[in-house]
């Protein structure tokens, strides 16, 4: 019975082949009404590929939480003009090597716009497997020569030390009125980017650096160079560092009584929450937006959410990365090649995110702006400074 | 005086590698194999700690004595999951397996308690004490403290315990120790428990001196590596003077010479030790007869 049913069905399959293909009207095999009907519902594919199991893996995780809410909230809506939106998530690992294979592996699912690789290490690694004209790489790294390695269809989500470290040079010289600077970063590309953004930045503005000082990404002890710093005779300090350093600084820091103005890096909430009140009283950190202190209705109710969502609190990277999926959005609705994907994202201009605006400049960076914070005795950060650029 | 604080900052740091050191050492010993896995030991002794005293609110002190027997069960379970299965396998796939074993340590840790870095309040709480100008958190006068005294209980238990003696027999050479009526399989078991113990305490002591973090681990592990190699492998007391030495050379280098190249110089220091001196500062000279 199965057998005889299989080859009615197989027939009539064949027939029906048969007659398309001889089709008087067309003369042959028109697939074209069945691929146009497949697009429509056929998810649009964007790559991400970040870190959130490796060493700094908070970071990725925050990107991800934001990307993945962006993307249920679109869909939710509707999608992109009937179009579902698929996020396909890559985990960069802890290495260099984990990424580059995260990236590949990314690849094949032929994504139309990739981001993610907040570690500018991992990004400057990766970016060969992915960049190339095959699709937009907008990175969370916040190196400022990652647009430059990767071409003309990579991009910046963040704002990057080129933005984060002269905002901070300046207020320290500026308003806070010191001269003699000491500069503390890793010796990663992360640090090395920012170690020579605010050296140059420093002089440019008629400064001396009195003492650069560099931190391995997995030091435990900062004394020496918290020592050097003191016996500088620094009366402004920078320091550049990732996540799982800024606790251990801050905490030697206080205990060796170096009591000179402390300017930062941007810290995840978390981290912020693991160090002591009287080691980060006083201490002012750059950040993009102070998402957290924003009281523009969108953005509270994003803080809000977002919070109900993951039971974490919202951040700048998170924020950054549901912005970003929004811009990508936006974009899919006329962009149907990578050209013109990378083309619209070039012209980006006025973008209203939870993050701040964005708009690209010519080096391909979508965020220009920079928020100084100053953490008070229980360890909210309240924005001193905003600048536009 | 810059020197004299750098001392007392790297004292408790030394102990900590001397610590992760010492067990690593006993497992080579016994085992003859590296266990890569003896720094995710010390991470998750300290992850432990922290859901301890901030999720059960148990004091530090009684975190320390638990977190050593939580950890002792965790190489116990390590012996046995690892390392008996793959004993009598080519010695890569002991080495495979032991790097696997870090890896699955490392993702545990990180679904369980997440990305970000933890901190405690250490011994003492925040109390710092000041001679002179040299500061001293408390807690590091306490790390050295509690430091000394395992050791000193660790090396009463090798010297005079039939236990210590057992392992100590099984260390210098297991067939014969196994012809001997010695129980080796379950000696192998107890080295590494002891030495997961031992990590799990410098993990716990760690907490409030570093902050805790899924990479808090790996500098301590290659420095506890190096203070085995320039102690001298098979010498206890060596590894325990070489962490002391590593952890203060450490800091002296990134001061007077140069933070970027800190670990280059003081690995440079172990090949120097490995070819001019393989046996280490401490250790005895083996002739081998052919």
């Amino acid at each position: 019975m199965f057998h005889r049913a299989a080859g009615r069905a197989f027939v009539a399959l064949l027939i029906a082949v048969c007659a398309a293909a001889f089709n008087p009207l067309g003369g042959t095999f028109r697939s074209a009404p069945l691929a146009q009907a497949a697009p429509q519902s056929q998810p649009y594919i964007i790559g991400m590929v970040d870190t959130v199991t490796g060493p700094v893996a908070a970071l990725g995780t925050s990107t991800r939480n934001g990307a993945t809410m962006a993307v249920e909230e679109i869909n939710k809506a509707g999608g992109v003009d009937g179009h579902q939106l698929k996020l396909v998530f890559e985990d960069s690992g802890g290495t260099n090597e984990t990424a580059i294979t995260a990236a590949t592996r990314l690849m094949d699912e032929k994504p139309r716009v990739i981001l993610g690789l907040s570690l500018s290490t991992q990004a400057f690694a990766a970016m060969p497997a992915i960049t190339g004209k095959r699709a937009p790489v907008i990175v969370f790294g916040t190196n400022p020569k990652l647009t430059e390695s990767g071409g003309e269809y990579a991009f910046s989500a963040l704002p990057n030390v080129s933005a984060l470290c002269p905002a901070a040079v300046s207020y320290a010289l500026q308003d806070l009125h010191k001269s003699k600077v000491a500069i503390l970063t890793t010796d990663d590309e992360f640090g090395v980017a920012a170690n020579q953004m605010l050296v140059d930045t420093v002089k440019k503005l008629g400064a001396a650096v009195v003492s650069t000082q560099t931190l391995s990404t997995k030091a435990v002890d900062a004394t020496p160079q918290l020592l050097k710093i003191k016996a500088s005779g620094a009366d402004v300090a920078i320091s550049w560092l990732l996540e799982n350093l800024d606790p251990l600084v801050f905490q030697q820091r206080h205990q060796l009584g170096l009591v000179i103005p402390w300017l930062s890096s941007a810290m995840l909430p978390k981290t912020v929450q693991q160090i002591a009140s009287a080691d980060i009283d006083g201490v002012y950190a750059m950040y993009g937006t102070n998402i957290l202190a924003d009281n523009t209705p969108a953005v509270r109710d994003f803080v809000t959410r977002f919070k109900a969502r993951f039971g974490v609190p919202a951040d700048e990277y998170g924020g950054g990365a549901f912005d970003i999926i929004h811009i990508i959005a936006l974009g899919l609705k006329s962009a149907t090649t990578p050209q013109q994907m990378r083309d619209y994202l070039a012209g980006l201009k006025n973008f209203q995110g939870v993050d701040g605006i964005y708009t690209a400049t010519a080096n391909r960076n979508l965020a220009q702006r920079a928020v100084v914070t100053r953490y008070d005795k229980d360890r909210n950060k309240v924005t001193v400074k905003t600048i536009q650029f | 005086m810059d020197s004299l604080q750098l001392f007392a900052t790297a004292a408790p740091l030394g102990c900590l590698f001397a610590l992760i050191g010492v067990g690593f050492q006993l497992v080579y010993a016994t085992l003859g194999a590296l266990n890569f896995a003896q720094c995710d030991f010390a991470m998750l002794g300290g992850f432990l700690a922290v859901t301890a005293v901030q999720v059960l609110q148990v004091p530090l002190g009684v975190t320390v004595l638990l977190t050593g027997a939580a950890m002792a069960i965790v190489g116990g379970l390590f012996s046995l999951g690892v390392y008996r299965p793959l004993r009598h396998r080519p010695h890569d796939s002991l080495i495979v397996g032991m790097i696997a074993a870090s890896i699955i340590i490392e993702n545990v840790a990180l679904f369980a308690w997440g990305p970000s870095p933890y901190r405690l309040a250490g011994f003492f709480g925040g109390y710092v004490l000041r001679l002179g100008q040299v500061v001293l958190p408390a807690h590091a006068v306490a790390v050295i403290c509690v430091t000394g005294l395992i050791i000193a209980a660790l090396f009463f238990f090798l010297e005079h315990t039939l236990l210590g003696k057992m392992l100590r027999a099984t260390a210098q050479d297991a067939e014969t120790a196994r012809t001997l009526g010695i129980p080796v399989d379950r000696v192998m078991v107890g080295t590494l428990a002891l030495s997961a113990a031992l990590a799990g305490i410098a993990g716990v002591l760690m907490v409030p001196m570093l902050s805790l973090s899924l990479r808090v681990g790996t500098d301590v592990l290659i420095k506890g590596f190096a203070a085995a190699v320039i102690g001298g492998v098979g010498n206890l007391r060596g590894v325990i003077l070489g962490g002391l030495f590593v952890g203060i050379l450490d800091a002296f280098i990134a001061f007077y010479v140069s933070s970027e190249y800190v670990n280059a110089i003081v690995f440079l220091l172990v090949i120097l030790v490995l070819f001019l001196r393989p046996q280490g500062l401490l250790g005895a000279a083996v002739q081998e007869r052919v």
